[in-house]
């Protein structure tokens, strides 16, 4: 394979940071993929102008968790806070960057969590965020849009809320697409590093279509010196897409190919059933996934 | 009295009449299994492994070299051969405690085969274990658990979320908690927005904040509750799933080792910690995304330090042994006896845990023989306690010296003792013996067996067989050429020379295992296919001349005159002493010129060595007992007034023992008679105060030091020596000495009294009192007499005249 990375040209990568567990393993995944993928890494942090609004009012209370305590809010304290987190964000970026040895940068702006987020998201070729948990609280709201964001055109690479479980595997879903066969040439050049190797779930409807798929994705994988383990899949059988999942222990699962609301019911599907980091690519025509 | 004679040739060497021998070479002869000329220490070894007593443990004892760890070693490995092997001994995690790992007893060859067991097991439960929990009934059951839980909490949040949307109030995450605030249009009014309100609405939204606050204040409060009660069904459903998965594996276990009760607990145990920690098999032992991510270190760490706790660590492996075990330790250190815990640095940290435990002699010895240098033992520190406390005990209590010592201050872990049953054999030298005897108490209950090794034993015909099997059976061991009977012959009576009697012969194996394999050379050398007696007396020459470099340089001196010694003629108070230097592993025998001058005096025999602090204590003895026999003998009815002083000429160092005393007194009667003394004799023997001549020692060394000087100087004219009689029996004088003896050109004369010894000496009568107690006229002891009554009565004179001067 010659220039895995330029096909999938992925140079800037976005990370959107709120400082919460979740973002170190964000981090590190999109680090890694940043050095897989000679990108830079581009951290976001946003503070939410409404919660200084909200620190403004008279009235305002904070319920403190876990210890459930209630306490006043002032704006002073909520832009401490925020400028606080906001340093840990970046100082994390700059650790993880530093190990990956990837070039990096940070800012901090000030406005709705979700405009920020994807305004900043056009500037990058991908966007790296996690799902936050819970019922409750508006910031869900950005991981929602960052998948609807993926089924459409713009690369993402999320984490679910509940964090993810180790595994060093690369998995990737190939159905001879182009989506699919840049996913396939951008888990080569992941897994060069491992000798974990990577499982391509080839999707096919029957043995005949299994067989040429792999026929195919060998092909695009000649040279590489890769333990390749196959597993055939029905497209529409999704508990078999988990299961398989499961099975494997894949630390990252690259997505490609799928039409948009599909590739979004899975992305959902698989956030919520699985832990593990998600790169859900592009399926446009516009990526040359051929290889030497 | 008649002329005594010198002694005869066949007085002068004890030959081997090897020509009687029945063999040709020590090829046709059988191997000796038993201890040569040890019978004594053989009774007692036999004794000690036999019995099965606390504290009969055995000490051998004997100089170095005498072979004494083979010989015990050859006996332990035939006995051990013969009794069932030991135990194998293994530690295991003690998961209740494990700061006390559990010891297992097993039998021979087991401690292995379990540890091999418990690694499959282990293996296999790891891919049981995430079989089991990657099924998808149990996927499916902890789905339902975790959905149930979820919908719970988020039914509280999502009622309050929702009564929040309706009441057009925002929930938002801070970076700390959550917080209420007022929204229109799904935006969070700004302050000004707020301000803008009617009054009624402000308080319409405050009370609809502080109702949603103590709803989400307790919805939050009973959501830890509810995560807790997951946790618990799901960790239950885990036990479940894992005791499913786990327990018919190790129920095989179970069954393969029903008859050992303490592994089958060991199982139990191991089973429920496992069930307890079944998350970790869930977990890869190295953390994949790490190694992506390119930190793997403190998980794969982690990893390998939890996949530890279920290894078996086996201590003792008999597998390979056949029989009770026989361990000799060359290097007795407090942790080479009693096994050590060692520790590992892990993060910074150092620590330690019941793999890193370490066997020591004593465990790999338990149920068989340890052998042991009592010296090597004794200069480690707290091994010698160590031992002891063990034996006491009977058991084998694993100490960290660091941590008795307070040195190291880590976590450390306190192994179960192991029960000891063992035989302990200390080998050493004699005097250790006797010290630890002495000064230490609790040695005489531990090792209540003495096995005393004799350097001797007696030389007859079959006695020297026994040593020819003997020589034989070392040169086999060794891979020697075999001995013709000859050679045989010639290493007997060598043997016998170092014993130092003529008939008696070293049992010393070092020394003759050494003499074999220097004439196993000169064969060699000689492409003979057997050694003969002229490669043993090639060894023999050639020992000596490696090591007679200080003789000949002495000898030499001697020749040129720098060393003064008349080897003829005759002088008054001049007597040719005899003294050997002893270089460790060479001794040798050169004259010494003695003189003695008399004076009048108050009765002292000054010896010049003595006040000069040049002689030993024994040397002092030996002329202290000569003015005693002055006195006794000469003077009983007068005082003894003479001053008399006694010396070595020429020599600058110390001398000790009194077998200078006959030869010191020689002189000073030949000074007081006014008789010379023949200069071509030398002599030899102490004396007691009766005027008998005693043993000395080294009495070969002694006579072939003349020897060699009469024989440089080539005055072969009737030279000789006087030795006491009672040495007789231990002569073996080399050939030329002997050849010498024979054709008169060297004699040596065996006295029993100083009166024989002074009649050969001067050549005149000793004489023996008579009815009336007189020594006759002109004899050496009338003579003697005759001065000291002199000496006594000018004395006396000299007192008298000088008594008027006195009382002015």
């Amino acid at each position: 394979m010659s220039e895995p990375a330029r096909a999938a040209e992925i140079r800037r990568i976005l990370v959107a940071l709120d400082a919460s567990p979740h973002s170190l393993p964000l981090l590190k995944v999109a680090a890694e993929l940043a050095s897989r993928m000679e990108a830079e890494l581009l951290g976001l942090f946003v503070e939410d102008i409404e919660l200084l609004h909200l620190a403004d009012s008279p009235y305002a209370r904070e319920i403190l968790y876990p210890s459930t305590t209630q306490t006043p809010l002032s704006r002073a304290t909520m832009e401490l806070k925020l400028r606080t987190l906001s340093e840990i964000a970046r100082k994390a970026l700059a650790a993880a960057a530093s190990r990956a040895q990837v070039q990096w940068s940070f800012r901090t702006v000030r406005g709705e969590i979700l405009p920020a987020v994807l305004a900043a998201a056009g500037e990058a070729d991908l966007l790296a965020i996690s799902e936050a948990g819970g019922p409750l609280g508006r910031q869900r709201r950005v991981a929602s849009a960052a998948l609807e964001l993926a089924a459409g055109a713009a690369p993402v690479l999320v984490i679910p809320a509940r964090g993810i479980a180790p595994g060093a595997r690369v998995a990737v879903y190939f159905d001879g697409s182009p989506g699919s066969r840049l996913g396939l040439l951008v888990s080569a050049r992941m897994a060069a590093a491992t000798q974990d190797g990577i499982t391509v779930l080839l999707g096919a409807a029957d043995a005949e279509s299994a067989a040429a798929r792999k026929e195919e994705a060998a092909r695009l994988l000649e040279g590489e010196n890769l333990k390749t383990r196959y597993r055939v899949l029905k497209p529409e059988d999704t508990t078999a897409l988990v299961r398989t999942l499961r099975a494997e222990r894949p630390g990252l699962f690259i997505l490609g190919g799928l039409e948009p609301r599909k590739k979004q019911q899975w992305a959902e599907l698989l956030l919520r059933d699985t832990t593990m980091a998600l790169l859900l690519l592009d399926n446009s025509e516009q990526s040359p996934p051929e290889s030497e | 009295m008649a002329q005594m004679k010198p002694l005869p040739p066949d007085a002068l060497y004890q030959r081997c009449e090897s020509h009687k021998f029945a063999f040709h070479t020590t090829a046709d002869l059988e191997d000796l299994t038993e201890f040569v000329g040890q019978a004594r220490a053989s009774e007692a070894i036999q004794f000690g492994v036999g019995i099965r007593r606390h504290g009969f443990n055995l000490y051998l004892l004997g100089p170095s070299g005498m072979g004494k760890y083979a010989t015990v070693r050859a006996f332990l490995e035939k006995t051990a051969a013969a009794e069932p092997a030991s135990e194998d001994w293994c530690y295991v995690n003690n998961f209740a405690k494990p700061e006390n790992p559990r010891v297992l007893k097993l039998p021979p060859g087991s401690g292995v085969l379990l540890r091999e067991d418990v690694h499959r097991l282990v293996d296999n439960l790891r891919s049981a274990i995430r079989s089991a929990f990657e099924s998808e009934s149990y996927s499916a059951r902890k789905h339902v658990i975790e959905q149930e839980i979820k919908e719970r909490q988020d039914k509280a949040f999502e009622d309050i979320q929702q009564e929040a949307d309706q009441k057009d109030i925002a929930v938002l995450r801070t970076p700390t908690g959550l917080a209420l605030a007022p929204m229109r249009n799904g935006k969070v009014l700004s302050p000004e927005q707020f301000e803008n309100l009617p009054e009624s609405e402000h308080q319409h939204i405050q009370d609809a904040i502080a109702e949603l606050q103590e709803k989400l204040h307790a919805a939050l409060r009973q959501a830890p509750r509810i995560e807790q009660e997951g946790r618990e069904r799901i960790r239950q459903l885990s036990n479940e799933v894992a005791s499913f998965a786990v327990g018919h594996l190790i129920d095989e276990l179970r069954k393969k080792y029903g008859g050992l009760p303490e592994v089958v607990s060991f199982l139990d145990d191991l089973q429920s910690d496992i069930i307890e920690n079944v998350d970790e098999f869930l977990t890869p032992a190295e953390h994949p995304l790490a190694a992506l991510m390119g930190i793997s270190a403190p998980f794969a760490a982690k990893g390998a330090a939890f996949s530890r706790r279920y290894q078996v660590n086996v201590l003792v492996d008999h597998s390979s042994n056949h029989g009770a075990p026989v361990v000799y330790e060359d290097h007795p250190t407090y942790s080479n006896l009693v096994g050590q815990v060692e520790y590992m640095s892990h993060l910074g940290a150092i620590t330690t845990d019941f793999n890193l435990i370490r066997s020591g002699a004593l465990h790999q010895a338990n149920g068989g023989y340890l052998i042991l240098d009592a010296l090597k033992l004794l200069l480690q520190p707290f091994a010698w306690e160590a031992l002891k406390r063990s034996l006491q005990s009977s058991q084998i209590r694993i100490e960290s010296l660091g941590q008795m010592l307070s040195l190291i201050t880590t976590v450390s872990i306190e192994p179960q003792p192991i029960p000891l049953n063992l035989k302990v054999v200390l080998v050493g030298e004699r005097l250790l013996y006797y010290m630890l005897c002495s000064l230490d108490p609790e040695f005489n209950e531990l090792f209540k067996v003495a096995a005393d090794f004799e350097e001797r034993m007696p030389r007859n015909a079959a006695s020297d067989l026994l040593f020819a099997r003997w020589i034989g059976t070392i040169a086999r061991r060794e891979g020697l050429l075999p001995f013709d009977r000859q050679a045989v012959g010639r290493v007997i009576e060598q043997t016998s020379r170092m014993a130092g009697d003529s008939q008696k012969v070293l049992t010393h194996r070092r020394s003759l295992a050494d003499l074999l394999q220097e004439a196993d050379y000169r064969a060699r050398a000689a492409s003979r296919p057997v050694v003969t007696e002229a490669d043993v007396q090639q060894a023999i020459d050639a020992q000596i001349y490696r090591a007679d470099r200080v003789r000949e340089r002495l000898l030499e001196e001697f020749v040129r005159g720098t060393i003064l010694l008349d080897t003829q003629g005759e002088r008054v108070g001049q007597v040719n002493g005899l003294s050997v230097v002893d270089l460790g592993h060479f001794a040798f025998g050169h004259p010494a010129r003695i003189t003695a001058r008399i004076r009048i005096g108050k009765g002292e025999v000054i010896d010049i060595e003595r006040e000069v602090e040049l002689s030993g204590p024994i040397h002092s003895k030996g002329v202290l007992i000569l003015s005693s026999f002055l006195g006794a003998h000469y003077a009983p009815d007068h005082p003894l007034s003479l001053s008399a002083s006694l010396v070595f000429e020429q020599s600058y160092g110390a001398v000790e023992g009194d077998s200078a005393s006959s030869a010191e007194l020689y002189a000073l009667l030949s000074a007081l008679a006014g008789l010379p003394v023949k200069q071509s004799l030398a002599v030899t023997g102490s004396v007691n105060q009766h005027g008998e001549v005693q043993a000395i020692g080294g009495v070969n060394e002694k006579i072939e030091g003349f020897f060699d000087l009469c024989k440089a100087r080539g005055q072969m004219e009737g030279q000789g020596v006087l030795i006491p009689a009672s040495n007789i029996p231990h002569l073996m004088l080399r050939q030329d000495v002997v050849e010498a003896a024979r054709n008169g050109t060297f004699r040596i004369y065996a006295v029993r009294t100083i009166d024989e010894g002074i009649e050969i000496l001067t050549g005149v009568p000793a004489g023996q009192r008579d009815a009336s107690g007189k020594f006759p006229e002109g004899s050496v002891n009338g003579r003697v007499e005759a001065r000291l009554v002199d000496l006594a009565e000018k004395r006396l004179a000299a007192g008298r005249n000088a008594e008027p001067e006195n009382q002015t």
